[in-house]
């Protein structure tokens, strides 16, 4: 945890860093105490001054003392299986705006369902269209709140 | 107070039309409540509409009913899924989500309920009678109180630190940093950003649902169990003696913290419920094991942000000013309905205002109803199985993402909050920091500078006033009393 800790430091330092010089260009108001600059600014230098004090932790801690990090190496099968995930994720919400959201759904949960898996496909169609009958109906229906529809806008009108 | 008066006005709001009304109302409410981005403010506006044909005493019966089953309803899928149904419900994730994955969530929804209900009877009673006077207390609030106030709220942050302090302090700076991003309400300028999804600063349930929820989403992929599977146990709808004994002195302080702070306008039951958990906690012989799952940490919370509820009421009817977005919502009804929520109210219609009272007080009764009745159908979504739960949890989240404002922004923002969350709880870093400053940063920024503007750059002032005072004194003392507790429990740890 020892190196995790202190990348984590470094890049908090970084960060803020960045925020902290962001800062002097905003716009200076007149005849105004405290300005947009104002807190910004004092809460970079409070969260370097933490990061600073994260890192000196880190890097005194005795080596007994310390854990194994958790790993985020794109070889570990988990963290596949989560950057694949994220695909799924993304790619189906960027489908609410083209196929609709009643379409994306069932397929985008099927899709994870797949992936965590599941291999039961008559459960996996009954719960993934279940679902977005239940959500889609309770939004669009009871609470009167449009989601996407994408091409079946033209279609449904 | 006169008694006549009292019965004469409370009278009307036990006909069964209206108690039936109030009992739908409460089970909207809890339904509502229960579903992460639909906030009760959503949900009586949602129903005012309904109100138009109705008279002032069946109307204000509903809305308080949706009122009261959603502040308790933000607590089901904080429990059950760790997201907050509603932003009030924020601190009770501490301690409901830990209980529910030890195969306890019966019992936690049943504490959250009770709690909900004592938190909500101490509002609406206290609303009952002491309203004149925390109203003139209320109205002395100024931009410097409501700083102090904030930064009360802010010294929270170590109790709920976990481990480290020094990370408990990083995610807070940074909650505060990234709630600067955005249009600056003071002078209207542009920070970091010019991203129109930005304009009204971060956006903040979904920030809220991509922290707490697609954050889990994430970790449940990486993590996923064969055929996992929570069994919950369910011994009553309602907590045994032994938990009613424990939870009892926090759920009775929370009550009283969340009318305290629910009375001030712009206060709302979110601040209240991490006031309250953190005061159970400091006051507790065993902090260490807040955190972890224990009764006493939902009770506070909960009873706080019920209490918010009659909290809020008190201002709105003795001063015109509404408390929070609900009250704002509450005072348009009531306006609709000829009647113009103020001092004059008690003059002019005292019926009106004891119905109000009567009838919030039966709004708390009908979600005590309506929670039992579901506790046991609640508890069900726990034991579905992990593999078809996460994704359902994925869409209901990124729904209620889009929901706020219908925009797609608002979901690809909760999932970029909810990447940043996965690997922030990866590496131990608490979320619950950059929740309290992301409700509180823009309460603390605006009013500071306000504060500064008017008096004209004098910071000192502030110790001039006994409000200010009273509120750093207690945030020195919270503070403290949070890193003797911390080292307590680091000594304990070995």
């Amino acid at each position: 945890m020892k190196k995790a800790d202190l990348i984590c430091a470094v890049i908090g330092m970084l960060f803020s860093s960045g925020t902290f010089i962001i800062t002097f260009g905003f716009k200076k108001f007149k005849n105004v105490p405290v300005g947009p600059e104002f807190f910004p600014r004092y809460l970079s230098v409070g969260l370097f001054i933490c990061c600073a004090v994260l890192f000196i932790q880190s890097a005194t801690r005795p080596p007994a003392n310390d854990r194994a990090a958790p790993s985020i190496n794109p070889l570990h099968p988990g963290m596949r299986r989560l950057l694949a995930g994220l695909g799924i994720i993304v790619a189906y919400t960027f489908a609410w705006d083209i196929i609709g959201f009643p379409i994306a759904t069932p397929l985008g949960l099927c899709a994870l369902m797949f992936l965590l898996g599941v291999r039961k496909y008559p459960l996996m169609a009954f719960f993934s269209l279940g679902t977005t009958a239940v959500v889609f109906g309770a939004f669009k229906f009871l609470l009167g709140i449009d989601m996407p529809l994408g091409f079946l806008e033209n279609i449904m009108g | 107070m006169d008694i006549a008066v009292l019965l004469s006005g409370i009278a009307p709001v036990f006909t069964p039309m209206n108690l039936v009304l109030i009992f739908i109302g409460a089970v909207g409410g809890v339904l509502i409540g229960s579903i992460p981005g639909l906030t009760s403010t959503m949900g009586i506006a949602l129903l005012v509409p309904f109100t138009y044909g109705m008279s002032i005493i069946p109307s204000a019966g509903l809305l308080l009913g949706i009122f009261c089953g959603a502040m308790y309803g933000g607590s089901i899928a904080a429990i059950l899924i760790r997201t907050p149904g509603t932003p009030a419900a924020a601190a009770t994730i501490l301690d409901g989500y830990p209980m529910g994955q030890r195969g306890e969530a019966g019992r936690a929804l049943s504490i959250a309920l009770f709690a909900s209900f004592c938190g909500g009877l101490i509002g609406a009673l206290t609303m009952t009678f002491l309203s004149p006077f925390i109203s003139r207390l209320a109205l002395k609030f100024g931009p410097a109180e409501f700083f102090t106030l904030a930064v009360f709220g802010l010294s929270v942050i170590i109790s709920i630190s976990g481990k480290s302090l020094t990370k408990g302090l990083i995610s807070a700076f940074f909650g505060l940093l990234i709630a600067t991003v955005g249009m600056d309400k003071t002078s209207a300028y542009l920070r970091f950003t010019k991203l129109p999804g930005f304009y009204e600063g971060i956006p903040f349930i979904p920030g809220l649902i991509g922290l707490f929820a697609v954050s889990e989403v994430y970790a449940n992929i990486e993590n996923i169990l064969t055929g996992e599977r929570i069994t919950a146990k369910i011994s009553g709808v309602l907590p045994g003696l032994q938990d009613i004994k424990k939870i009892l002195r926090a759920t009775i302080t929370g009550g009283f913290i969340g009318t305290f702070i629910g009375s001030i306008p712009g206060a709302g039951g979110d601040i209240a419920a991490f006031v309250s958990y953190s005061e159970a906690k400091r006051t507790s012989k065993h902090p260490e094991k807040f955190g972890t799952g224990v009764p006493e940490g939902i009770a506070a919370a909960e009873s706080a942000n019920n209490g918010c509820s009659g909290g809020a009421m008190i201002p709105l009817l003795s001063l015109g000013v509404p408390g929070d977005s609900n009250t704002a919502v509450l005072m348009g009804a009531f306006i609709m309905q000829g009647f113009q929520p103020g001092p004059m109210m008690y003059v002019e219609h005292l019926d009106v205002v004891y119905a109000v009272f009567a009838s919030l007080i039966v709004a708390n009764v009908a979600m005590l109803l309506a929670g039992m009745a579901g506790v046991r159908l609640f508890t069900k979504i726990i034991s579905i199985e992990r593999k078809l739960l996460i994704p359902a949890i994925l869409v209901l989240s990124l729904v209620g993402s889009y929901a706020i404002n219908r925009n797609m922004f608002d979901v690809y923002f909760a999932l970029a909050m909810g990447l940043a969350g996965y690997l922030l709880q990866k590496y131990e870093f608490p979320l619950s920091p950059i929740l309290l400053a992301l409700i509180l940063g823009p309460m603390s920024e605006s009013n500071l500078r306000r504060f500064m503007q008017i008096d004209d750059g004098q910071f000192w002032r502030l110790f001039t006033k006994p409000i200010c005072v009273i509120f750093i004194i207690l945030a020195v003392a919270s503070m403290m009393t949070s890193v003797l507790n911390q080292r307590k429990i680091k000594k304990q740890a070995g």
